[in-house]
């Protein structure tokens, strides 16, 4: 295990932030600490960073007790939501800090610092061509892009080969285009690069597309961790499975809407019958609002939302105002089933 | 400047050929795009150079006129007598060492103003102001008594050059101060927290990235400190006693000339005096480019 947390609580006055968190995040792997806004997950990134102590517990990094260890000597790696750049630096001087102060002093001129500074030089090289920011070594940060400035932020991070990347909502400062577009490339980064990795994100489609591992964070405890398929098959309770993706209720069973089978006719035992009120397309995908027919001496049942293909939603000819019969899709019913209370 | 308040312009000749979107604004006027004025900034430039010119060009070449009109002989022999040369190295050196004192000061006042939350920073805060806001010869007054011969304090710095230093170190606090903290206060501390995790000790911290950054401001303060340094005249007459070769400033001594109605000599040292500022902003400058640059 590359990062033991235990016991951690933190409190910020009257506020929790965490609660006697207990984690272990295994090594090489790329860890996302899910949850939503003020749920914890930031302070618990820092603490491992050791930007913040823990008022309890202890976290260990690689075997060793990192508890009472100051940022700067935890060789921990961390990249900022708003960049954290050195504005008066070129870029190439950005990820050559770490390096640079690391490095003894040497005579100026001398041949260990000649030494030095071209071994500095060649890393620093090689990093921005693995970040793709070669052309741009000398320009000012000023002069880059958001992507472009996260991207040197996270090349500066590996220059110092930290034993863990911690990344504090990387990619949250960007639009959704490049968000969307570093998100790939930090998955292709990893695979290159086999670092432990932690990053924390608000964005569940995020973490299931990125993350090997999710942690779900919710008021300074977690929730459920797991894969991101575990996570959206078998939510261990009702905030994972509200948080990581769309939920209906159907016939008292909470389900995610595309699980719900329609039929035209009254087919499957316990279907549940009732009446298109509203069909919305959204690009390839089509939401489908469906009014169940009351049942008499029964409360009136919440409108089921249904998302189906737009190729489907056309060979059944639904329509606002047709006749449909609902029933939960058959391979995802157990897993819905069982984790619904 | 009048060509280009002129509202309607044929496209210029040398131009490749605009097309029509650059015919925009009001009726399908048409720019120039040699020039990026409009009629309004046009108007403002033109307002800001007679302003500007009223104020400070006119009167500085007048001085400049007055100084040189008795040749380099009659400069010279101003500039070399003993008395004026004393007065120029005390109000020089005074006014570095204020600065420099200053600087330090300065970022220090700043950084506890912006980073520190204590009971009364919010007063402390507006008391920075007050030697701004205070005519100056009341705060060489304030100074005399607090200073002088009658000091409830037992310190008597009165007719010394400490008064000077005093009086220059009073008025000129608020400059850095009020330079660096509003830069302080755009800093990120993520940055800081940036580097620590780079591995960075706080000594690096600062050396590296927040001095870097603050540079440009503390420059400006202390190029504000300066000037105001070497012309100040209320706050020290009455606590310096301006004792020739001892504590008589430059400000002083070109009253001295004027009063005796030797308007060359008070040019003359006035023109040596603005190009001592001159020198010294170009050099702060340049230092705060070496330090922004060291980073």
């Amino acid at each position: 295990m590359s990062i033991e947390v235990s016991g951690v609580t933190k409190r910020f006055g009257e506020f929790v932030a965490l609660d006697d968190v207990n984690l272990s995040i295994p090594t090489g792997e790329l860890t996302a600490l899910l949850g939503p806004s003020g749920g914890g997950k930031s302070t618990l990134l820092r603490i491992i960073a050791g930007l913040e102590s823990a008022d309890r517990g202890t976290i260990m990094i690689e075997g060793a007790d990192a508890t009472r260890v100051p940022a700067r000597h935890r060789n921990v790696g961390f990249v900022f939501q708003h960049y954290a750049v050195f504005k008066h630096m070129t870029v190439a001087r950005n990820v050559a800090f770490g390096l640079q102060i690391r490095a003894k002093p040497a005579v100026p001129f001398s041949t260990t610092w000649r030494e030095d500074r071209a071994r500095i030089n060649h890393r620093v090289e090689e990093l921005l061509d693995l970040v793709h920011l070669s052309q741009f070594a000398q320009r000012l940060p000023s002069q880059l892009s958001g992507g472009q400035r996260q991207r040197m932020a996270l090349a500066r991070a590996l220059a110092v080969e930290p034993k863990v990347l911690l990344l504090d909502e990387p990619f949250g400062a960007l639009d959704a285009k490049v968000r969307k577009e570093l998100r790939d490339w930090l998955r292709r980064l990893h695979d290159e690069v086999h670092v432990t990795t932690v990053f924390v994100t608000h964005d569940q489609e995020e973490a299931l597309e990125v993350a090997d591992r999710i942690v779900v964070i919710n008021d300074g405890r977690i929730e459920q961790i797991g894969s991101p398929d575990q996570l959206y098959d078998e939510p261990a309770n009702d905030f994972v499975m509200g948080f990581l993706g769309e939920v209906t209720e159907l016939g008292g069973v909470r389900l995610r809407p595309h699980d719900i089978d329609v039929a035209v006719s009254p087919g499957v035992h316990g279907s549940v019958p009732g009446v298109i009120s509203r069909v919305l397309r959204v690009g390839f995908e089509v939401r489908v609002t469906v009014v169940p027919d009351p049942v008499i001496g029964a409360a009136p049942a919440p409108e089921v939302n249904v998302v189906m293909s737009r190729a489907h939603q056309r060979s059944l000819g639904l329509a606002e105002g047709a006749k449909v019969w609902l029933s939960p899709a058959p391979e995802a019913a157990r897993a819905r089933l069982a984790a619904v209370r | 400047m009048a060509d280009t308040a002129t509202p309607v312009r044929a496209p210029s000749v040398a131009r490749p050929p605009t097309p029509d979107t650059s015919a925009r604004g009001f009726g399908g006027r048409v720019r120039s795009r040699v020039s990026t004025l409009t009629l309004g900034s046009g108007l403002g430039l033109g307002a800001a150079m007679i302003w500007f010119s009223l104020l400070v060009l006119l009167p500085l070449a007048a001085v400049v006129a007055t100084a040189a009109a008795g040749g380099w002989k009659a400069y010279l022999s101003v500039l070399t007598d003993s008395q004026t040369l004393a007065a120029i190295t005390l109000t020089v050196g005074q006014a570095g060492l204020v600065t420099l004192v200053n600087v330090v000061m300065g970022t220090v006042i700043a950084w506890v103003l912006v980073r520190d939350r204590f009971w009364g920073r919010a007063v402390l805060n507006v008391i920075i102001d007050v030697p701004f806001a205070l005519p100056t010869v009341v705060a060489g007054l304030v100074l005399l008594t607090l200073y002088g011969p009658t000091s409830p304090m037992g310190l008597d710095f009165a007719f010394t050059r400490m008064a000077v230093w005093l009086a220059l170190a009073f008025v000129t606090l608020p400059f850095v101060v009020r330079a660096v903290q509003p830069v302080l206060e755009e800093l990120d501390t993520d940055v800081e927290e940036a580097a620590a995790s780079l591995g960075a000790s706080p000594a690096t911290i600062i050396g590296r990235i927040i001095l870097p950054a603050l540079a440009p401001a503390i420059t400006t303060g202390a190029a504000l400190s300066f000037a105001r340094a070497i012309s100040e005249y209320g706050s020290l007459v009455l606590l310096s006693g301006n004792r020739p070769f001892q504590t008589e400033v430059v400000s002083v001594r070109v009253l001295a000339f004027i009063e005796n109605g030797n308007n060359a000599g008070a040019a003359t040292v006035a023109s040596a005096m603005l190009a001592v500022a001159l020198v010294v902003i170009i050099a702060l400058d340049l230092l705060q480019r070496m330090v922004a640059r060291r980073g």
